[in-house]
Protein backbone atom coordinates (compact mmCIF):
# COMPACT_ATOMS: atom_id res chain seq x y z
CA UNK A 1 0.00 0.00 0.00
CA UNK A 2 1.70 3.21 -1.13
CA UNK A 3 2.46 5.60 1.87
CA UNK A 4 0.37 8.65 1.27
CA UNK A 5 2.50 11.55 1.44
CA UNK A 6 0.18 14.24 1.84
CA UNK A 7 -0.26 16.04 5.59
CA UNK A 8 -3.38 16.49 7.00
CA UNK A 9 -4.67 19.66 7.95
CA UNK A 10 -5.71 20.42 11.55
CA UNK A 11 -9.37 21.38 11.61
CA UNK A 12 -9.97 25.20 12.34
CA UNK A 13 -11.25 24.90 15.88
CA UNK A 14 -8.34 22.56 16.73
CA UNK A 15 -5.98 25.42 15.65
CA UNK A 16 -7.73 28.49 17.15
CA UNK A 17 -7.79 26.14 20.73
CA UNK A 18 -3.80 25.88 20.00
CA UNK A 19 -3.75 29.75 19.58
CA UNK A 20 -5.51 30.34 22.93
CA UNK A 21 -2.56 28.65 24.89
CA UNK A 22 0.44 31.12 22.78
CA UNK A 23 1.63 33.76 24.95
CA UNK A 24 1.38 37.04 24.29
CA UNK A 25 4.55 37.80 21.55
CA UNK A 26 3.55 34.94 19.47
CA UNK A 27 -0.01 36.16 18.93
CA UNK A 28 1.66 38.78 17.58
CA UNK A 29 3.36 36.92 15.19
CA UNK A 30 0.69 34.76 14.28
CA UNK A 31 -1.77 38.09 13.34
CA UNK A 32 0.27 38.53 10.60
CA UNK A 33 -0.04 34.68 9.37
CA UNK A 34 -3.50 35.68 7.63
CA UNK A 35 -6.68 37.76 7.26
CA UNK A 36 -8.70 35.26 9.10
CA UNK A 37 -6.36 35.00 11.65
CA UNK A 38 -5.49 38.68 12.10
CA UNK A 39 -9.43 38.60 12.33
CA UNK A 40 -9.85 35.94 15.09
CA UNK A 41 -6.32 37.29 16.88
CA UNK A 42 -7.68 40.85 16.90
CA UNK A 43 -11.04 40.16 18.30
CA UNK A 44 -11.75 42.08 21.60
CA UNK A 45 -13.74 38.72 22.73
CA UNK A 46 -10.37 36.31 21.75
CA UNK A 47 -8.24 38.66 23.86
CA UNK A 48 -10.46 38.58 27.18
CA UNK A 49 -10.67 34.97 27.24
CA UNK A 50 -6.98 34.95 26.07
CA UNK A 51 -6.46 37.03 28.61
CA UNK A 52 -8.53 35.19 31.44
CA UNK A 53 -6.92 31.84 30.66
CA UNK A 54 -3.41 33.23 30.93
CA UNK A 55 -3.78 35.77 34.12
CA UNK A 56 -3.11 33.27 36.76
CA UNK A 57 0.10 31.25 35.19
CA UNK A 58 2.33 34.33 34.08
CA UNK A 59 5.57 36.32 35.31
CA UNK A 60 5.01 39.41 36.90
CA UNK A 61 7.42 42.09 35.31
CA UNK A 62 8.47 45.57 36.38
CA UNK A 63 7.92 48.75 34.91
CA UNK A 64 9.31 51.69 36.54
CA UNK A 65 10.13 55.45 35.59
CA UNK A 66 13.57 56.42 35.95
CA UNK A 67 14.85 59.85 37.34
CA UNK A 68 15.82 60.87 33.51
CA UNK A 69 11.87 60.71 33.04
CA UNK A 70 11.90 57.72 30.96
CA UNK A 71 9.89 54.38 31.13
CA UNK A 72 11.27 51.24 31.28
CA UNK A 73 10.24 47.31 31.47
CA UNK A 74 12.33 44.55 33.32
CA UNK A 75 11.99 41.01 32.95
CA UNK A 76 13.86 38.76 35.91
CA UNK A 77 16.23 36.06 35.18
CA UNK A 78 17.43 33.94 37.67
CA UNK A 79 21.34 34.77 38.01
CA UNK A 80 23.76 32.20 38.65
CA UNK A 81 25.15 33.86 41.44
CA UNK A 82 23.17 32.95 44.74
CA UNK A 83 22.16 36.73 45.76
CA UNK A 84 21.40 38.03 42.60
CA UNK A 85 18.53 38.45 40.54
CA UNK A 86 18.92 39.69 37.16
CA UNK A 87 16.95 42.00 35.86
CA UNK A 88 16.88 43.06 31.78
CA UNK A 89 15.40 46.52 30.84
CA UNK A 90 13.82 47.98 27.79
CA UNK A 91 13.06 51.01 27.52
CA UNK A 92 9.82 52.25 25.87
CA UNK A 93 9.06 54.05 22.80
CA UNK A 94 5.72 55.28 22.17
CA UNK A 95 4.88 56.09 18.45
CA UNK A 96 4.38 59.96 18.19
CA UNK A 97 5.03 60.55 21.96
CA UNK A 98 7.91 62.38 23.39
CA UNK A 99 6.78 61.55 27.10
CA UNK A 100 8.79 63.02 30.27
CA UNK A 101 7.17 60.09 32.49
CA UNK A 102 6.91 61.10 35.57
CA UNK A 103 4.35 59.00 37.41
CA UNK A 104 3.21 55.38 37.47
CA UNK A 105 0.16 55.16 39.27
CA UNK A 106 -1.26 51.87 38.67
CA UNK A 107 -1.56 48.63 36.91
CA UNK A 108 -4.85 46.49 35.65
CA UNK A 109 -5.31 43.53 33.43
CA UNK A 110 -1.45 44.73 31.79
CA UNK A 111 -2.58 48.28 31.48
CA UNK A 112 -0.55 51.05 33.24
CA UNK A 113 -1.55 54.48 34.28
CA UNK A 114 1.41 56.33 33.61
CA UNK A 115 1.07 60.52 34.31
CA UNK A 116 3.95 63.28 32.52
CA UNK A 117 5.18 66.02 33.62
CA UNK A 118 2.31 68.04 32.33
CA UNK A 119 0.14 66.22 34.34
CA UNK A 120 -1.22 64.55 31.40
CA UNK A 121 -2.67 60.76 31.73
CA UNK A 122 -1.93 58.42 30.08
CA UNK A 123 -2.95 54.21 29.71
CA UNK A 124 -0.36 52.36 28.40
CA UNK A 125 -0.17 48.64 27.01
CA UNK A 126 3.47 48.39 27.97
CA UNK A 127 3.39 44.94 25.46
CA UNK A 128 1.92 46.01 22.65
CA UNK A 129 2.80 49.91 23.09
CA UNK A 130 -0.67 50.97 22.40
CA UNK A 131 -1.55 53.83 24.36
CA UNK A 132 -4.91 56.19 25.26
CA UNK A 133 -4.70 59.72 26.23
CA UNK A 134 -7.06 60.74 28.98
CA UNK A 135 -8.04 64.18 28.14
CA UNK A 136 -7.90 66.80 30.98
CA UNK A 137 -10.87 67.42 32.89
CA UNK A 138 -12.15 71.03 33.25
CA UNK A 139 -12.41 71.06 36.92
CA UNK A 140 -8.39 69.31 37.32
CA UNK A 141 -6.11 71.72 39.85
CA UNK A 142 -4.01 73.67 37.55
CA UNK A 143 -0.23 73.23 38.60
CA UNK A 144 0.31 76.23 39.96
CA UNK A 145 -3.15 78.02 41.62
CA UNK A 146 -4.09 81.07 43.25
CA UNK A 147 -1.29 82.68 46.11
CA UNK A 148 0.63 80.70 44.01
CA UNK A 149 -0.40 77.50 46.21
CA UNK A 150 1.02 73.80 44.10
CA UNK A 151 -1.21 71.38 43.61
CA UNK A 152 -0.66 67.92 44.64
CA UNK A 153 -1.95 64.68 42.71
CA UNK A 154 -2.61 61.20 43.56
CA UNK A 155 -3.89 58.91 40.99
CA UNK A 156 -5.43 55.12 41.18
CA UNK A 157 -6.08 52.60 38.44
CA UNK A 158 -8.88 50.00 38.20
CA UNK A 159 -11.37 47.72 36.82
CA UNK A 160 -14.63 47.78 37.20
CA UNK A 161 -15.65 44.52 36.55
CA UNK A 162 -19.69 45.45 37.01
CA UNK A 163 -19.86 48.12 34.11
CA UNK A 164 -16.95 46.24 32.20
CA UNK A 165 -15.23 49.45 32.42
CA UNK A 166 -11.74 50.67 33.06
CA UNK A 167 -11.58 54.28 35.69
CA UNK A 168 -8.83 56.31 36.84
CA UNK A 169 -8.99 58.18 39.75
CA UNK A 170 -7.57 61.41 40.62
CA UNK A 171 -7.52 62.71 43.88
CA UNK A 172 -5.91 66.17 44.59
CA UNK A 173 -5.41 69.22 46.44
CA UNK A 174 -3.61 72.22 47.22
CA UNK A 175 -0.41 71.54 49.37
CA UNK A 176 -1.01 74.06 52.34
CA UNK A 177 2.52 74.68 52.85
CA UNK A 178 2.37 74.36 56.57
CA UNK A 179 -0.01 77.05 56.84
CA UNK A 180 -3.56 77.01 58.99
CA UNK A 181 -5.43 76.00 56.12
CA UNK A 182 -6.73 72.95 55.77
CA UNK A 183 -7.04 71.71 52.49
CA UNK A 184 -9.82 70.52 50.50
CA UNK A 185 -9.51 67.09 48.67
CA UNK A 186 -10.66 66.67 44.97
CA UNK A 187 -12.17 63.29 43.91
CA UNK A 188 -12.33 63.52 40.16
CA UNK A 189 -13.21 59.98 38.73
CA UNK A 190 -12.40 59.24 34.51
CA UNK A 191 -14.21 56.62 32.96
CA UNK A 192 -12.82 54.82 29.94
CA UNK A 193 -15.96 53.77 28.38
CA UNK A 194 -17.62 56.74 28.59
CA UNK A 195 -14.96 58.93 27.88
CA UNK A 196 -15.75 61.20 30.26
CA UNK A 197 -14.75 62.93 34.39
CA UNK A 198 -16.83 63.46 36.92
CA UNK A 199 -15.91 64.76 40.31
CA UNK A 200 -17.13 62.97 43.47
CA UNK A 201 -16.50 63.42 47.21
CA UNK A 202 -14.52 61.82 49.82
CA UNK A 203 -15.01 62.14 53.66
CA UNK A 204 -11.42 61.90 54.45
CA UNK A 205 -8.43 64.86 54.18
CA UNK A 206 -5.83 63.20 52.03
CA UNK A 207 -3.36 65.75 52.04
CA UNK A 208 -1.83 64.82 55.20
CA UNK A 209 -0.72 61.29 54.19
CA UNK A 210 2.54 60.61 51.77
CA UNK A 211 1.69 61.15 48.22
CA UNK A 212 1.07 57.36 46.66
CA UNK A 213 -1.10 55.85 44.33
CA UNK A 214 -3.95 54.15 44.99
CA UNK A 215 -3.32 50.49 46.01
CA UNK A 216 -5.61 48.30 43.67
CA UNK A 217 -7.51 44.74 45.36
CA UNK A 218 -10.89 43.54 44.78
CA UNK A 219 -11.97 46.12 42.50
CA UNK A 220 -11.30 48.69 45.22
CA UNK A 221 -8.53 51.32 45.21
CA UNK A 222 -7.03 51.91 48.72
CA UNK A 223 -4.84 55.34 50.04
CA UNK A 224 -4.55 56.16 54.03
CA UNK A 225 -5.88 59.55 54.66
CA UNK A 226 -6.70 61.14 57.47
CA UNK A 227 -10.50 61.35 59.55
CA UNK A 228 -11.85 64.80 59.50
CA UNK A 229 -12.74 64.48 62.84
CA UNK A 230 -10.08 63.06 64.96
CA UNK A 231 -7.41 62.85 62.66
CA UNK A 232 -6.06 59.43 63.03
CA UNK A 233 -5.03 57.84 59.96
CA UNK A 234 -7.14 55.22 58.49
CA UNK A 235 -7.32 53.16 55.33
CA UNK A 236 -9.59 54.94 52.74
CA UNK A 237 -11.10 52.16 50.29
CA UNK A 238 -12.49 53.96 47.12
CA UNK A 239 -15.22 51.24 45.45
CA UNK A 240 -14.56 51.42 41.83
CA UNK A 241 -18.41 50.02 41.01
CA UNK A 242 -20.39 51.96 43.83
CA UNK A 243 -17.77 54.89 43.36
CA UNK A 244 -17.54 56.22 47.04
CA UNK A 245 -15.19 55.99 49.68
CA UNK A 246 -15.64 53.64 52.95
CA UNK A 247 -13.07 52.70 55.56
CA UNK A 248 -11.21 49.49 55.83
CA UNK A 249 -10.49 47.91 59.31
CA UNK A 250 -6.26 48.06 59.96
CA UNK A 251 -4.72 45.58 61.83
CA UNK A 252 -5.89 45.48 65.41
CA UNK A 253 -2.15 45.98 66.16
CA UNK A 254 -2.03 49.92 64.67
CA UNK A 255 -4.82 50.10 66.71
CA UNK A 256 -6.95 52.89 65.00
CA UNK A 257 -4.22 54.78 63.93
CA UNK A 258 -2.03 53.47 60.79
CA UNK A 259 0.39 56.54 61.08
CA UNK A 260 3.72 56.45 58.98
CA UNK A 261 2.75 52.93 56.97
CA UNK A 262 2.42 51.91 53.76
CA UNK A 263 0.12 50.26 51.37
CA UNK A 264 0.88 47.18 49.09
CA UNK A 265 -0.57 44.57 47.42
CA UNK A 266 0.90 41.11 48.11
CA UNK A 267 0.38 37.82 46.73
CA UNK A 268 -3.08 39.69 45.79
CA UNK A 269 -3.54 40.62 49.24
CA UNK A 270 -4.05 44.40 50.40
CA UNK A 271 -0.89 44.47 53.19
CA UNK A 272 0.47 47.43 55.16
CA UNK A 273 3.78 47.92 56.33
CA UNK A 274 5.79 49.63 58.94
CA UNK A 275 9.43 50.18 59.68
CA UNK A 276 8.79 51.96 62.69
CA UNK A 277 9.45 49.25 65.17
CA UNK A 278 11.51 48.91 68.61
CA UNK A 279 14.10 46.31 66.12
CA UNK A 280 15.57 48.39 63.64
CA UNK A 281 16.44 45.13 61.34
CA UNK A 282 13.01 44.77 61.20
CA UNK A 283 9.77 45.39 58.29
CA UNK A 284 6.83 44.42 59.96
CA UNK A 285 3.67 43.79 57.80
CA UNK A 286 0.55 42.54 57.61
CA UNK A 287 -1.41 40.87 54.62
CA UNK A 288 -5.51 41.32 55.19
CA UNK A 289 -5.82 37.69 53.82
CA UNK A 290 -9.60 37.61 53.60
CA UNK A 291 -10.65 40.74 51.89
CA UNK A 292 -12.59 43.31 54.36
CA UNK A 293 -12.23 40.75 57.46
CA UNK A 294 -10.63 42.70 60.53
CA UNK A 295 -9.57 39.26 62.09
CA UNK A 296 -7.69 38.04 58.28
CA UNK A 297 -4.79 40.27 59.11
CA UNK A 298 -1.76 38.68 59.33
CA UNK A 299 1.14 39.64 60.82
CA UNK A 300 4.81 39.20 59.24
CA UNK A 301 8.26 40.26 59.63
CA UNK A 302 11.03 40.49 57.70
CA UNK A 303 14.11 40.83 59.49
CA UNK A 304 17.63 41.07 57.69
CA UNK A 305 21.14 42.05 59.08
CA UNK A 306 21.45 44.59 56.49
CA UNK A 307 18.46 46.13 56.79
CA UNK A 308 19.69 48.09 60.33
CA UNK A 309 20.07 51.62 59.99
CA UNK A 310 18.09 51.25 56.72
CA UNK A 311 15.47 52.86 55.17
CA UNK A 312 13.12 49.90 54.22
CA UNK A 313 9.91 50.14 52.52
CA UNK A 314 7.74 46.86 51.09
CA UNK A 315 6.71 47.58 47.27
CA UNK A 316 5.18 44.48 45.98
CA UNK A 317 5.53 40.87 45.56
CA UNK A 318 6.48 39.37 42.23
CA UNK A 319 5.80 35.98 42.81
CA UNK A 320 4.30 34.12 45.70
CA UNK A 321 7.28 33.93 47.87
CA UNK A 322 9.12 36.68 46.49
CA UNK A 323 8.38 40.55 47.70
CA UNK A 324 10.33 43.70 46.39
CA UNK A 325 11.49 45.99 48.62
CA UNK A 326 13.06 49.24 48.12
CA UNK A 327 16.21 49.44 51.13
CA UNK A 328 18.26 52.54 51.08
CA UNK A 329 16.93 53.27 47.19
CA UNK A 330 18.17 49.93 45.97
CA UNK A 331 15.66 47.21 44.83
CA UNK A 332 16.19 44.49 46.75
CA UNK A 333 13.95 41.29 46.44
CA UNK A 334 13.30 38.86 49.81
CA UNK A 335 12.18 35.81 49.18
CA UNK A 336 9.67 34.87 52.18
CA UNK A 337 10.37 30.98 52.69
CA UNK A 338 14.08 30.90 52.69
CA UNK A 339 14.64 34.59 54.44
CA UNK A 340 16.97 35.68 52.06
CA UNK A 341 17.62 38.59 50.68
CA UNK A 342 18.90 38.95 46.99
CA UNK A 343 19.81 42.28 45.10
CA UNK A 344 18.12 43.13 41.82
CA UNK A 345 20.96 43.81 39.11
CA UNK A 346 19.36 45.92 36.41
CA UNK A 347 20.62 48.69 34.62
CA UNK A 348 18.73 51.54 35.24
CA UNK A 349 18.05 53.41 38.29
CA UNK A 350 14.26 53.48 39.03
CA UNK A 351 12.06 56.56 41.17
CA UNK A 352 11.65 54.20 44.45
CA UNK A 353 7.71 55.15 44.68
CA UNK A 354 7.24 54.72 40.78
CA UNK A 355 8.26 50.87 40.55
CA UNK A 356 4.58 48.50 39.73
CA UNK A 357 4.18 45.22 38.68
CA UNK A 358 2.36 44.35 35.64
CA UNK A 359 1.47 41.03 33.18
CA UNK A 360 1.41 41.21 29.58
CA UNK A 361 -1.13 41.19 28.39
CA UNK A 362 -3.36 42.02 24.49
CA UNK A 363 -6.03 44.42 26.53
CA UNK A 364 -6.40 47.78 24.70
CA UNK A 365 -6.22 50.84 26.93
CA UNK A 366 -9.05 52.60 24.73
CA UNK A 367 -12.41 51.03 23.92
CA UNK A 368 -12.96 50.79 20.33
CA UNK A 369 -11.60 54.85 20.27
CA UNK A 370 -8.89 53.14 18.66
CA UNK A 371 -7.36 55.85 16.95
CA UNK A 372 -4.05 56.42 18.98
CA UNK A 373 -0.29 54.42 19.10
CA UNK B 1 -15.13 -7.78 41.61
CA UNK B 2 -16.25 -7.77 38.54
CA UNK B 3 -14.52 -9.29 35.77
CA UNK B 4 -12.78 -6.33 33.60
CA UNK B 5 -14.29 -6.79 30.32
CA UNK B 6 -12.28 -6.44 27.06
CA UNK B 7 -12.83 -4.04 24.26
CA UNK B 8 -11.72 -4.66 20.75
CA UNK B 9 -11.53 -1.55 18.84
CA UNK B 10 -10.39 -1.81 15.10
CA UNK B 11 -8.85 0.84 13.23
CA UNK B 12 -8.57 1.78 9.63
CA UNK B 13 -6.12 -0.38 8.31
CA UNK B 14 -7.98 -3.43 9.48
CA UNK B 15 -6.08 -4.49 12.60
CA UNK B 16 -7.37 -5.18 15.64
CA UNK B 17 -6.61 -4.18 19.45
CA UNK B 18 -7.73 -5.58 22.35
CA UNK B 19 -7.97 -3.46 25.36
CA UNK B 20 -9.16 -3.12 28.99
CA UNK B 21 -13.15 -1.22 29.27
CA UNK B 22 -11.71 0.86 31.97
CA UNK B 23 -8.62 2.18 29.87
CA UNK B 24 -10.97 2.64 26.67
CA UNK B 25 -13.46 4.75 28.14
CA UNK B 26 -10.89 7.97 28.23
CA UNK B 27 -12.56 8.06 24.84
CA UNK B 28 -15.18 10.05 25.75
CA UNK B 29 -16.55 8.51 22.56
CA UNK B 30 -16.20 5.12 23.11
CA UNK B 31 -17.31 5.76 26.49
CA UNK B 32 -20.60 6.54 24.91
CA UNK B 33 -20.55 3.67 22.40
CA UNK B 34 -20.54 1.43 25.59
CA UNK B 35 -22.93 3.25 27.84
CA UNK B 36 -25.21 3.06 24.29
CA UNK B 37 -24.99 -0.57 24.40
CA UNK B 38 -23.55 -1.17 20.93
CA UNK B 39 -20.01 -2.86 21.70
CA UNK B 40 -21.09 -6.42 21.31
CA UNK B 41 -18.35 -6.69 18.08
CA UNK B 42 -15.29 -4.96 17.24
CA UNK B 43 -15.42 -0.55 17.50
CA UNK B 44 -14.97 0.27 14.35
CA UNK B 45 -12.12 3.66 14.47
CA UNK B 46 -12.30 4.42 10.60
CA UNK B 47 -10.48 7.57 11.12
CA UNK B 48 -7.59 6.35 13.33
CA UNK B 49 -4.63 4.03 11.77
CA UNK B 50 -3.33 1.29 13.97
CA UNK B 51 0.24 3.36 14.06
CA UNK B 52 -1.09 6.06 16.01
CA UNK B 53 -3.44 3.88 17.80
CA UNK B 54 -0.35 2.37 19.12
CA UNK B 55 1.00 5.60 20.51
CA UNK B 56 -2.42 6.82 21.98
CA UNK B 57 -2.74 3.34 23.68
CA UNK B 58 0.62 3.59 25.15
CA UNK B 59 -0.56 6.87 26.42
CA UNK B 60 -3.48 5.62 27.90
CA UNK B 61 -1.93 2.73 29.67
CA UNK B 62 0.55 4.96 31.39
CA UNK B 63 -1.57 7.12 32.45
CA UNK B 64 -4.02 4.39 34.21
CA UNK B 65 -0.95 2.87 35.89
CA UNK B 66 -0.90 2.81 39.29
CA UNK B 67 1.31 4.16 41.85
CA UNK B 68 2.88 6.40 38.85
CA UNK B 69 3.85 9.92 40.10
CA UNK B 70 3.43 12.84 39.14
CA UNK B 71 7.21 13.72 38.19
CA UNK B 72 6.90 10.70 36.28
CA UNK B 73 4.14 11.21 34.30
CA UNK B 74 5.67 14.21 33.44
CA UNK B 75 8.57 12.69 32.38
CA UNK B 76 6.87 10.18 30.32
CA UNK B 77 4.70 13.01 28.75
CA UNK B 78 7.53 14.65 27.68
CA UNK B 79 9.21 11.96 25.66
CA UNK B 80 6.15 10.90 25.03
CA UNK B 81 5.56 13.97 22.43
CA UNK B 82 9.12 14.13 21.16
CA UNK B 83 8.06 13.03 17.67
CA UNK B 84 7.49 14.44 14.30
CA UNK B 85 4.95 17.13 14.20
CA UNK B 86 3.30 14.80 11.73
CA UNK B 87 2.97 11.88 14.08
CA UNK B 88 2.20 14.92 16.74
CA UNK B 89 -0.88 16.05 13.91
CA UNK B 90 -1.68 12.43 13.65
CA UNK B 91 -2.01 11.67 17.58
CA UNK B 92 -4.14 15.55 18.10
CA UNK B 93 -6.67 14.38 15.13
CA UNK B 94 -7.02 10.76 16.57
CA UNK B 95 -7.52 12.06 19.92
CA UNK B 96 -10.06 14.75 18.85
CA UNK B 97 -11.80 12.14 16.72
CA UNK B 98 -11.93 9.48 20.08
CA UNK B 99 -13.07 12.98 22.33
CA UNK B 100 -9.58 12.62 24.97
CA UNK B 101 -9.87 15.92 26.05
CA UNK B 102 -6.86 15.13 28.17
CA UNK B 103 -4.74 14.41 25.55
CA UNK B 104 -6.14 16.70 23.06
CA UNK B 105 -4.86 19.55 25.63
CA UNK B 106 -1.64 17.91 26.23
CA UNK B 107 -0.71 17.79 22.34
CA UNK B 108 -2.04 21.58 21.99
CA UNK B 109 0.62 22.78 24.35
CA UNK B 110 3.44 20.90 22.81
CA UNK B 111 2.20 22.45 19.57
CA UNK B 112 1.50 25.86 20.93
CA UNK B 113 5.47 25.29 22.39
CA UNK B 114 6.28 24.57 19.08
CA UNK B 115 4.97 27.49 17.50
CA UNK B 116 6.33 30.10 20.11
CA UNK B 117 9.39 30.87 18.90
CA UNK B 118 8.38 31.10 14.86
CA UNK B 119 8.09 33.22 12.26
CA UNK B 120 4.75 33.87 10.49
CA UNK B 121 6.03 32.47 7.31
CA UNK B 122 7.47 29.52 9.50
CA UNK B 123 3.70 29.46 11.06
CA UNK B 124 2.21 29.54 7.35
CA UNK B 125 3.95 26.56 6.45
CA UNK B 126 3.72 24.78 9.50
CA UNK B 127 -0.04 24.69 9.39
CA UNK B 128 -0.14 25.19 5.27
CA UNK B 129 -1.84 29.04 5.27
CA UNK B 130 -1.96 30.94 2.43
CA UNK B 131 -0.46 34.54 2.94
CA UNK B 132 -3.55 36.04 1.58
CA UNK B 133 -2.49 39.45 2.70
CA UNK B 134 -1.08 42.15 -0.36
CA UNK B 135 2.54 43.24 0.22
CA UNK B 136 1.14 46.66 1.44
CA UNK B 137 -1.55 45.12 3.83
CA UNK B 138 1.21 42.84 5.12
CA UNK B 139 3.59 45.55 6.01
CA UNK B 140 0.87 47.73 7.60
CA UNK B 141 0.12 44.09 9.80
CA UNK B 142 3.66 44.18 10.62
CA UNK B 143 4.17 48.00 11.66
CA UNK B 144 0.88 47.15 14.21
CA UNK B 145 2.58 43.96 15.64
CA UNK B 146 6.06 45.21 15.41
CA UNK B 147 5.88 44.85 19.29
CA UNK B 148 6.20 41.17 18.70
CA UNK B 149 9.41 41.07 17.16
CA UNK B 150 11.80 41.73 19.23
Amino acid sequence: MAMSKAKKNLPEEIIFDILYLLPVKSIGRCRCVSKQWNNFLSDPQFIKSHFTLHDHKQEEKLILATWLSQLHTVTFYENEIDDEIDGISRKLNFEHLSGNWVTVAGSCNGLVLVVDRENIIFLINPTTLKYHKVPVFDLSLPLLGRNNRRSCNMYGFGYDVVSDDYKVVNLSYYDTNHSEYKADTFVDMYSVRKGVWKRLETPYDHSLTDLASGVLVNGVLHWLACRKTEYSTVIAAFDLTDEKFLELPGPIDLGNNCFMCNLAVIRGCLSISTSISRDKNTITFWMMIEYGVKESWTKFKITEPDLDDSLGTLLCSITDDDLLLDVDEELVVYNMREEQRRDLMIDVTPVMYEVRTFRESLLSPSFGNETEG
Amino acid sequence: MSSTKLLTLKTSDGEEFKLDEAVAVKSQAIKNMVEDDCVSNAIPLPNVDSKTMTKVIEYWKKHSEEGVSKDQLNDFDKGFLEVHHSVLYDLLLAANYLNDKELVDVICQEVADRIKGKTPEEIRKEFDIKNDFTPEEEEKIRQENAWAFD
